[in-house]
């Protein structure tokens, strides 16, 4: 494919974007991923799995569909041949709540099982023509990226006879022509953000390329890039993700402009939530659990770095940044409380003991001289009767430890007696350890682990079996425990899952650790798109990919409407030449 | 004293009170298709149709099929001058038809004017000629149909409609559904079963359903269509060759005649650049629909900059 130009852009500077528009109207109607340029060539990247869409099915909802699509529907298109990726419905009756479902199929007759779905709902359909909306399509076994970094230059496109007749495009300098193949086409460009806004009113110019970019689609995608957030699921099916580390001035990186992000389960876009009283909060490595059905706990962590870094994630001088209180998040109010923690501390694990008290382990408590080692200081803390958080000095661990898995071992009318710690002993000393939060005077025995390493990073508990961490080698495999004589001290481990490869460090999880871990490192400088999805309160290895590699994703599950069930993973960084925050999000449909 | 017969008498009594059917059995009627250059061809096929379904009504009526090319073709290989009885009559013995039907269309004072003319082929001789008006395609196509009453008769009572004798449940009646498109290979399915190419007369009992509408390089339409009981809507579907494209050209909706409601999808112009577009035309019958609006909707990510919600970022 040859590229000729009548404006002044070096090859190398064309977009990708509009290289791959290019060859999608050569081909005429190609569906478009993305295209990657070397020396001026364009390769196109196709999703197959979108091209493999033959037929499909569309059905319009009045309101929003049930998990199993049930529902009223004003139309439905019974199986079409896909030959285009806009389609026009006349003629609907108005309506204030219309929700679109999409299933594709690879095949021509709609038989077997779509190998994508698309939803989107909250369409608002007043009397007139033409509402365009996006139905964003999701891939099943796999890990769709929702769509960020929009060139509208290549999308304003218009076909011309030949790029060589003078001033084909007008002449004006906010337009070029340009060639793919044997056919031509006029591009708006740009040398101002003016020259963009009859595009789009946000839309901005790229003086380096003259293209006009669309930064930002929200609420298609996700507000910002955001690092290391925590996400949970709330009762109506929202996926709410809390906190993360953005790029701000002078290179470093701090809290995101938006505490929460929240993914509409109803519409399947995101929605704005305002969150009162989450004044000082961190951005990254706070303990996080969610507490409660609609509530969540936030303690310590960091509100500003100047770096992350792939290998140990220490900021380094990230100390002065430190937070010192815990959080309890009222996501149906809208509204935070906190107490303060008497330390600061980076990175601990909180631990919810009963609907109303919960344990904040651990962490970095920010002195300068420790270079992130593990403390030994734990605090309970309490909400009270009129909604109040008050946090206190708990029991003492045998072992500094950073962001440790903790396990219930002893429970009692629904309030956890004895917990079981392990891993994030940083500085040595026990891997796991007994610790009695019922307030009773007991002497628990030390705790001998066999089978476990006897340094554990970073673990994650889902349900008896530790099915993340890492030595400082490297990640190990799944590891279920055997607890039968942990009154003795004993802790085994019944089998290590050697079927699956280990979730690598730096994956995002799952609040509860059995639902999906996705990414992290899967070497020195290699990005882990893998996932991992939980069955069975063990996590096996899906065989789809993420859309990108992601380092410190927040993941949550979608939990009603079209889309429950699905994945949400949203920001984390990936490796580009440093690290980067990634600013948008994707979907994992099982 | 001389008796006469008294064929006035006779005559006057059997247009007040027509045989129930004149159509005897294996009588054999060669229907030609409509002539008439007033009409689009589109027109001319809906109304060949509502000729077809009406003959479709009397089941002592052979129908012999129509030769395939055009009543031109015919003349010149019978080596007729004009189209008349004689030659209409050789085109039914030809056939082996006992009766030619053949509907002339004519423009008149603004109003369609059509001869509806029945030829015996032994005779080779017109045995009737009626003249029906109408204001428009669809009424004259209903008028003519009414019209072939004259020459066959009130057609037998369909068994749709005979009273229920050992159902529990009365069957829902029947309205009909005339469709109309501008290919004359177009085929039309009614849920899933075949209806018909080009035109179509659709009987069923009221209710909803889906229509779809395909033609090879076109783009299939599928809509949602509501027959009501006792009503005959026309249904004018419109479709294009290919794909929307860059910069295509947008038309006017087509209008039915007697249904405001009924809006056929419109050309998807410069909005598509990377991908073609599918226009799926959606429709319910009746007054009582209420405000309608249009919507587009796009499953590619590069163009979700078009979507209103998509507000470059929140603030």
């Amino acid at each position: 494919m040859s590229h000729t130009r009548k404006f002044h852009l070096k090859a190398t500077h064309v977009p990708t974007a509009l290289k791959g528009a290019l060859v999608g109207l050569a081909l005429v109607a190609s569906p478009l991923i993305g295209a990657c340029a070397d020396d001026g060539l364009a390769t196109l990247r196709v999703a197959l799995s979108v091209e493999a869409q033959q037929s499909f099915e569309l059905f319009v909802f009045e309101g929003s569909p049930g998990a199993d699509l049930s529902g009223s529907t004003a139309f439905e298109s019974g199986c079409q041949q896909r030959r285009s990726t806009v389609l026009e419905l006349s003629d609907l009756p108005t309506s204030a709540d219309y929700s679109i479902v999409y299933k594709a199929y690879g095949d021509t007759a709609c038989a077997g099982a779509p190998i994508a779905f698309g939803f989107r709902g909250g369409i608002e359909l007043a009397k007139g023509d033409g509402l365009y909306v996006h139905v964003p399509v999701y891939e099943t076994g796999a890990g769709t990226l929702l769509p960020v970094d929009l060139n509208l230059s290549s999308l304003g496109a218009t076909p011309t006879a030949s790029c060589d007749t003078p001033d084909i495009c007008g002449g004006a300098a906010t337009a070029g022509c340009i060639t793919s193949g044997d056919r031509a086409w006029c591009v708006p460009l740009c040398r101002t953000d003016d020259d963009c806004s009859s595009l789009h009113s946000e839309a901005v110019c790229d003086v380096d390329t003259s293209w006009c970019m669309l930064a930002s689609p929200w609420p298609l995608n996700a507000s910002e890039p955001r690092l290391l957030g925590r996400a949970m699921t709330r009762p109506n099916g929202d996926v709410v993700v809390v906190g993360g580390l953005t790029p701000a001035t002078n290179g470093k990186l701090g809290v995101t402009k938006f505490p929460v992000e929240r993914f509409d389960a109803a519409t399947g876009v995101f929605g704005s939530f305002d969150l009162a009283g989450f004044d000082a909060r961190p951005g990254a490595y706070f303990g996080f659990a969610q507490f409660g059905p609609d509530s969540a706990v936030v303690a310590g962590g960091l509100s500003g770095a100047n770096r992350f870094d792939k290998g140990t994630g220490v900021d380094a001088d990230g100390r002065a940044n430190g937070v010192d209180k815990a959080f309890v998040i009222d996501f149906a109010t809208g509204r935070a409380v906190s107490a303060q923690l008497g330390r600061v501390v980076i990175d601990p694990s909180v631990f919810v003991i009963d609907p109303q008290h919960f344990w904040v382990v651990g962490g970095h408590e920010g002195r300068p001289s420790d270079a992130m080692a593990g403390a030994t200081s734990t605090s309970l803390c309490a909400v009270d009767a009129v909604g109040e958080l008050s946090c206190a000095k708990g029991p003492s661990l045998a072992a500094g430890r950073i962001a440790p898995a903790i396990l219930c071992v002893v429970e009692s009318a629904d309030v956890c007696q004895r917990a079981l710690v392990v891993g994030g002993n940083n500085q040595g000393g026990p891997v796991a350890e007994l610790v009695e939060l019922s307030g009773k005077e007991i002497v628990l025995p030390a705790v001998t682990a066999v089978g476990l390493p006897n340094v554990l990073l970073r673990p994650v508990f889902c349900g008896e079996q530790l099915v993340g961490g890492s030595t400082p080698s490297g990640a190990v495999s799944a590891l279920l425990l055997d607890l039968s004589a942990l009154d003795e001290g004993k802790l085994g481990v019944v089998a290590a899952d050697q079927e699956s490869p280990p979730v690598p460090r730096w994956a995002g999880h799952s609040a509860d650790g059995c639902g999906l871990a996705a990414g992290g490192l899967d070497g020195p400088s290699a990005m882990g798109k893998s996932a991992w999805t939980g069955t069975g309160g063990a996590l096996s290895l899906e065989k789809g990919n993420l859309g990108t590699g992601r380092l410190g994703a927040a993941v949550g599950r979608i939990g009603a409407g079209a889309l429950a069930g699905s994945w949400l993973v949203l920001g984390g960084s990936e490796l580009d030449g440093g690290v980067r925050v990634i600013k948008g999000a994707e979907v994992w449909r099982p | 004293m001389k008796i006469g017969i008294p064929w006035r008498t006779i005559a006057a009594l059997l247009v007040m009170f027509p045989l129930a059917s004149s159509a005897s059995a294996g009588d054999k009627v060669l229907a030609l298709k409509p002539e008439g250059t007033v009409l689009k061809a589109i027109e001319r096929a809906a109304l060949d149709a509502a000729i077809s379904d009406k003959l479709k009504l009397y089941p002592d009526l052979e129908r012999i099929a129509a030769p395939g090319g055009d009543v031109t073709d015919l003349m010149m290989e019978l080596e007729c001058i004009d189209l008349d009885a004689d030659c209409l009559g050789r085109v039914g013995s030809r056939s082996g038809a006992d009766r030619v039907l053949l509907v002339e269309v004519a423009k008149k004072g603004g109003k369609l004017v059509a001869t509806v003319k029945w030829v015996s082929a032994a005779k080779k001789a017109v045995t009737r000629a009626d003249e029906v008006t109408a204001a428009n395609a669809p009424a004259l196509s209903t008028a003519v149909a009414l019209a072939l009453e004259n020459e066959l008769g009130a057609p037998p009572v369909k068994p749709v409609d005979a009273p229920p004798t050992n159902v529990v449940e009365q069957p829902a009646k029947a309205g009909t559904l005339i469709v109309e498109t501008n290919r004359v290979q177009a085929q039309i399915f009614i849920d899933t079963e075949y209806a018909g190419t080009g035109t179509a007369t659709i009987d069923r009992p009221a209710g909803s359903y889906t229509l779809r509408i395909t033609h090879p390089g076109d783009e299939t339409q599928v809509m949602k269509v509501d027959i009501e009981s006792d009503k005959t809507v026309t249904r004018q579907v419109t479709l294009k060759y290919g794909a929307g494209g860059v910069g295509g050209e947008k038309k006017p909706p087509v209008v039915d005649d007697d249904d405001s409601s009924w809006v056929v999808w419109v050309v998807i112009g410069a909005v598509v650049v990377a991908g073609a577009a599918t226009a799926i035309a959606l429709a319910a019958g009746g007054d009582s629909a209420g405000p309608r609006g249009n919507l587009l909707l796009g499953i590619d990510g590069s163009g979700a900059w078009r979507d209103p919600a998509t507000t470059g970022g929140r603030r």
